[in-house]
């Protein structure tokens, strides 16, 4: 096949544009898997996103998709594509952490559902990303942020948002329990998407809180998401909260014009305890899709106010029954890091009154959204009330209150969680070179519209097509390198400070 | 507090060090106090809780 972009610029091209040019023979998936694996070579020593790469199978992977497609048996879009999965996706072969010394060694012999999808349609995997251990926010993984070192990539899908931003693969697929593809797509300036709960396939995905974890894509464009999605979603036998819903292309709809599109705003919660470069930053968004012809409407959920106690009350308690074999074994339970056994050890003392009555919650949470989304066709929100905190800061100040940053920087992604609903982060600007995100969320199995919102967004802003500044193998920084990928893209920009 | 999360923890089955058992008592003061809001508050009686399982036909 030829080659007509340097393979130092692949990296950072979108995946839509990649799998064109693989479709047209214009790039080999051995050229596009090589390009990633040079790049994790050069900067992911300092970045550390990834937990394990296995670059032996991935060429392997690229050359078995070159013959394929010279052979004119191209699969779709994700044949050759270099993607990465979170540690807590099983993968057969390769060894899937959870995060965790709990499950040092371990090699699982099966593939996690959504990875059997990704692997059917052709997609290469490069390794597995660096997470939180067992998916809880409380240690402090080495992952870094690709906008400034000293800061966290977000939370436990902070490997993926780390990874993308930093073009080392074209997607990667995370799980949210709480905000974990959300925050650390808005930390790291990417794209990331929570479907509907029962959406996309659980099953192989090591378990954090059965009815609040959710599988998704992190990509650096909303159409690479949407086409993530479209090969993930779908009913798996294997995971019995999967829903018989068809699966719509969701990229044909893009592009279609969101004018007049109802969109509402909920400023309570929402937009309180947020700081205020953020929230202006978000609000000269909302104005932005104003422009593009949505007509916002303020809206109000009463009881989100209680959400905080009810998705703690589900996660401890969940988490606690899951992890409890583990607890019990003395010479594994010593292997949780004291603060994680803490929250599960904690978690066994959740009252089952106060677990039903959260539950209780999230059906009248789904009533007060289900009443709100009979006059609008989607929510948007700021996806996080601050930017990217640095490694070693555990309280944040917002406004006259201070507060741990883990409970600040989830306050506007959980209610999504607790309700399921399907929900997507798109950069919507800097506020001291930090990217943040715009959250927009619709009603179950409606993924199409906020992605049409998402788009009609992102083609009217630039802030996609700004980059991190490199991250040199030795540690140096190198801004304004320019990554331009040619034909495809306009020049990148660094962001203003 | 430390007592109390004793006695709870034999009833649970579930016996910690007593260093351990201090770091849980401490985290979930903080965890309970947030959850008295959801006690407090009065959902509507009609409201049953959200259990998110569902069968499909045997057949």
């Amino acid at each position: 096949m030829g080659l007509n972009v340097r393979r130092s610029d692949w990296p950072w091209e979108s995946l839509a544009a990649a799998a064109q040019a693989v479709k047209s023979r214009e790039v080999s998936p051995v050229e596009l898997v090589r390009a990633c694996l040079e790049r994790i070579e050069r900067i992911d020593a300092r970045l550390k996103a990834f937990r394990a790469v296995d670059a032996e199978a991935a060429l392997d992977g690229a050359r078995a998709a070159e013959a394929d497609i010279l052979r004119n048996r191209y699969r779709g879009p994700l044949h050759g594509i270099p993607i990465a999965l979170k540690d807590n996706y099983d993968t057969r072969g390769l060894l899937t952490t959870n995060g965790s010394k709990v499950f040092a060694g371990r090699i699982s012999d099966r593939d996690a559902g959504a990875w059997e999808r990704l692997r059917s349609a052709g997609a290469v995997l490069l390794g597995k990303l660096g997470m939180h251990e067992v998916a809880w926010g409380v240690d402090v993984p080495p992952t870094r942020n690709p906008w400034d070192l000293r800061r966290t990539p977000g939370l436990s899908s902070g490997g993926a948002g780390a990874a993308v931003a930093a073009g080392l693969c074209f997607a990667a697929l995370g799980t949210d329990t709480g905000g974990s593809i959300r925050i650390p797509a808005a930390c790291c300036g990417v794209v990331g998407l929570k479907p509907t709960y029962g959406r996309v396939s659980r099953f192989g995905i090591l378990p954090h809180s059965w009815s609040l974890d959710h599988a998704g894509p992190l990509a650096r464009r909303v159409e690479d998401a949407a086409v993530v999605l479209g090969v993930i979603a779908g009913r798996d036998a294997r995971d019995p909260s999967t829903a018989h819903v068809d699966v719509p292309d969701y990229s044909a709809g893009l592009r279609r014009s969101i004018a007049g599109l109802r969109v509402g705003v909920p400023s309570a919660h929402f937009f309180e305890r947020i700081t205020p470069g953020v929230e202006a930053t978000v609000r000269a968004a909302l104005q932005e899709l104003e422009r593009l012809g949505a007509r916002l409407e303020e809206v109000s959920v009463p009881h989100i106010r209680y959400g905080l106690a009810a998705i703690l009350t589900i996660e401890l308690a969940s988490a606690a029954a899951w992890y409890d074999r583990y607890l019990r074994a003395p010479d594994l339970r010593e292997r949780f890091t004291p603060e994680v056994r803490l929250l599960l050890d904690a978690g066994r003392f959740v009252f089952a009154g106060d677990f039903l009555k959260a539950q209780q919650l999230r059906g009248v949470l789904l009533g007060e959204l289900r009443a709100v989304f009979r006059a609008v066709d989607a929510l948007v929100t700021p996806t996080m009330p601050l930017t990217a905190w640095l490694v070693d800061e555990t309280t944040t100040r917002i406004g006259d209150q201070e507060e741990h940053v883990l409970h600040a920087c989830w306050r506007y992604t959980y209610p999504f969680n607790l309700t399921g609903l399907p929900a997507v982060t798109v950069p919507c600007g800097f506020v001291e070179g930090l990217p943040v995100g715009l959250q927009i969320v619709g009603r179950p199995f409606e993924e199409g519209t906020i992605l049409r919102i998402a788009h009609a967004y992102e083609s009217s802003t630039p802030w996609h097509r700004m980059t991190p500044p490199d991250v040199a193998s030795d540690g140096d920084v190198v801004p304004g390198e320019e990554h331009g990928p040619g034909q495809h893209s306009a020049p990148d920009r660094r962001p203003p400070t | 507090m430390e007592d109390a999360l004793a006695v709870l923890a034999v009833v649970a089955g579930h016996t910690l060090p007593e260093h351990e058992l201090r770091l849980v008592g401490a985290y979930l003061a903080e965890y309970w106090r947030e959850v008295e809001a959801l006690r407090a508050v009065a959902l509507p009686e009609e409201a049953e809780p959200v259990v998110q399982f569902h069968l499909e036909r045997w057949d």
